[in-house]
């Protein structure tokens, strides 16, 4: 019952609410021990993350759901956030776990990230249900948690993608099993995300209802003492994206591919060219829902400590089985020294597409309707600029120093340089237009903390 | 009187550096095993490692934040300073992985609960692990 009740009010209540609610638990917890000595605990984390923006034209973002992007001149919006979990030992094999997690860039609204029942079967086998972190990538379900990320945030090339999956309403199993001193981890998952996908390059910028549906995949992870790898791999049986424009697209090609048939079946046209009419309205019938996709997430990631050295990398496939959204590859490799509590650090990331650009070649005049002709042509002016700003390509470079300076506390200073292959592949960028100035350089100082 | 002043604080010194050079993973006696290597310390306290060998559940008990054995212990037999560990924990408990071990405030707190919990893991200085607990593991001897 009182699970019931904290979940509704961080579904729909506001961080106050959220904060009083927790205030009570305070009470209750004690350290940060396990739930067993503290059968309720109140944890929490945040960032106050600063980043200049050099350019005028492209505004940095942490995920495309992100409200407020950070735009030229200093801003909040990429890497501040506030998050407070609530741990519940209900019985000593059955937790409760709450998060909720508040962005600057969301403008603060608060969101839940985990809600679920954690039941422990045996010491190697435990399921949680609910809505667990989005576990898509090596990095994924930490990268908006700061202090526990050696950068100021997760290499933006390639993770922007899982950070629009904040998390999955479903299940997971996790299964240890350990052979020598290596620590092997299954872990099964299923669910279903929803969330708003913005399109930047519309004026206002249009917020459209995406989802990803029945999204299932497994991870495999081997932690010795110095190296953990993670192998997983995630399918999904469909992504959609709506909104009024591209309704109102679908409309417009609907309209044209039955302006085609209808000329088709003119009986004194020629066979060839009314069977080529045919041809090309199911051609034009297929561009509807274009955004629509069945994507596929692969990671293989690693992260080692050999005495001062830290090193992370993670290789990544991202397949979207969609002609606009295309297939694309990344990989990322960050190195850090410690010298006491500073690290220095390097980092270069990178994403490119592996499939070509949408053909929209169907979409091609008739020379046959001058009505029907325009239409086309609007049409097909609407899909390339679709397919353009669908190109997500882009490269990073990073350079930055974490400082351990109090017990829970650490500062980041990180610059970085982020460019797309050219000034008409927009990459991970909020822009209203193309070509546009594809080189940003960002300069963050980001105070990270957990409680 | 003087004199007396500096052999105090040489004896504290000694003691300090003694002590530090002897922190030792103690368990319960019903462990079942009798040594462990310093990787496996490491993997059982980053509850990596969950289980004895005969399946009982491991119990690792940590002193709380603040104590120099902890220091000693993460930075010696586990490899990773203080900040790492945070680092480490904060990952696991915000994605929902998993909590830090018990903790206890004194070593000798840590002592006393090996002591009386089955399948419980910790460390203490070497002087406190008496006949009451197992040695497992011998930082001294590293």
């Amino acid at each position: 019952m009182q699970t019931t009740s904290l979940l509704d009010r961080i579904q729909t209540g506001s961080l106050g609410l959220l904060l009083s609610m927790f205030s009570m638990s305070a009470a209750i917890a004690s350290d940060a021990s396990e739930p067993p000595l503290n059968p309720i605990k109140l944890s929490g984390f945040a960032t106050l993350g600063l980043t200049h923006n050099d350019n005028s034209e492209a505004g940095a973002i942490f995920s495309s759901s992100q409200k407020k992007p950070a735009n030229q001149g200093w801003s909040a919006n990429l890497d501040s956030v506030a998050g407070l979990q609530l741990d519940w030992q209900l019985l000593p094999d059955t937790s409760v776990v709450a998060q909720g997690v508040a962005r600057a860039g969301e403008d603060f609204d608060p969101q839940l990230r985990m809600g679920y029942v954690r039941q422990q079967f045996s010491n190697n086998t435990a399921v949680r249900v609910g809505r667990i972190r989005s576990p898509l990538f090596f990095d994924s379900d930490v990268a908006e948690i700061g202090y526990a990320y050696l950068m100021a945030h997760a290499p933006i090339p390639v993770y922007v993608t899982p950070n629009i999956v904040t998390h999955l309403d479903g299940a997971d199993l996790q299964w240890r099993h350990v052979v020598g001193n290596t620590a092997f981890m299954l872990q099964g998952y299923y669910g279903n995300d929803s969330y708003k996908h913005r399109l930047y390059n519309t004026s206002p910028v249009e917020e459209t209802d995406a989802e990803l549906r029945d999204i299932a995949g497994i991870a495999i992870s081997a932690a010795t003492p110095n190296l953990t790898v993670r192998l997983s791999h995630t399918t999904t049986s469909a992504y959609t994206m709506r909104s009024p424009q591209i309704s109102q697209l679908n409309a417009g090609l609907s309209q044209v591919s039955a302006g085609l048939n209808a000329m088709a079946a003119n009986p004194y046209l020629p066979a060839s060219m009314a069977s080529s009419l045919t041809a090309q309205a199911r051609q034009i019938s297929g561009y509807t829902n274009p955004f629509d996709a069945k994507p596929t997430y692969t990671s293989l990631g690693f992260d080692a400590n050999m005495d001062a050295w830290r090193l992370l990398g993670e290789w990544t496939l991202l397949d979207t089985h969609a002609a606009l959204t295309g297939k694309y590859e990344g990989y990322h490799l960050s190195v850090g020294y410690s010298i006491d509590a500073f690290t220095p650090y390097v980092s270069f990331a990178r994403q490119i597409r592996k499939s070509a650009a949408m053909d929209t070649s169907a979409l091609a005049v008739t020379n046959l309707d001058p009505t029907l002709d325009p239409a086309i042509v609007q049409l097909k002016g609407a899909l390339d600029q679709a397919a353009q700003f669908a190109d997500i390509s882009m490269s990073s470079a990073s350079i930055g120093v974490r400082w351990d300076l109090r017990e829970n506390m650490a500062l980041k200073v990180q610059y970085d340089r982020l460019e797309t292959p050219n000034s008409s592949i927009p990459g991970y960028f909020a822009l209203t237009h193309l070509p546009f100035n594809n080189t940003v350089n960002l300069f963050t100082v980001a105070l990270d903390f957990v409680f | 009187m003087k004199f007396s002043y500096f052999v105090l604080l040489g004896a504290v010194f000694v003691t300090s550096v003694q002590a530090q050079g002897q922190v030792v993973v103690i368990a319960n006696r019903q462990a079942p095993v009798d040594k462990i290597e310093p990787d496996q310390a490491s993997q059982i306290f980053l509850k990596q490692i969950q289980t004895w060998p005969n399946g009982r559940s491991i119990e690792p008990i940590d002193i709380k934040e603040g104590s120099p054995l902890r220091a000693e212990f993460y930075s010696k037999i586990t490899g990773r300073s203080l900040g790492q560990l945070r680092s480490y924990w904060a990952r696991q408990a915000f994605t929902g992985m998993g909590f830090p071990p018990k903790q206890a405030a004194t070593s000798e707190d840590v002592a006393k609960l090996v002591q009386l919990t089955p399948g419980a893991i910790g460390y203490v200085s070497k002087q406190q692990a008496d006949g009451s607990v197992k040695i497992l593991l011998d930082s001294g001897g590293k």
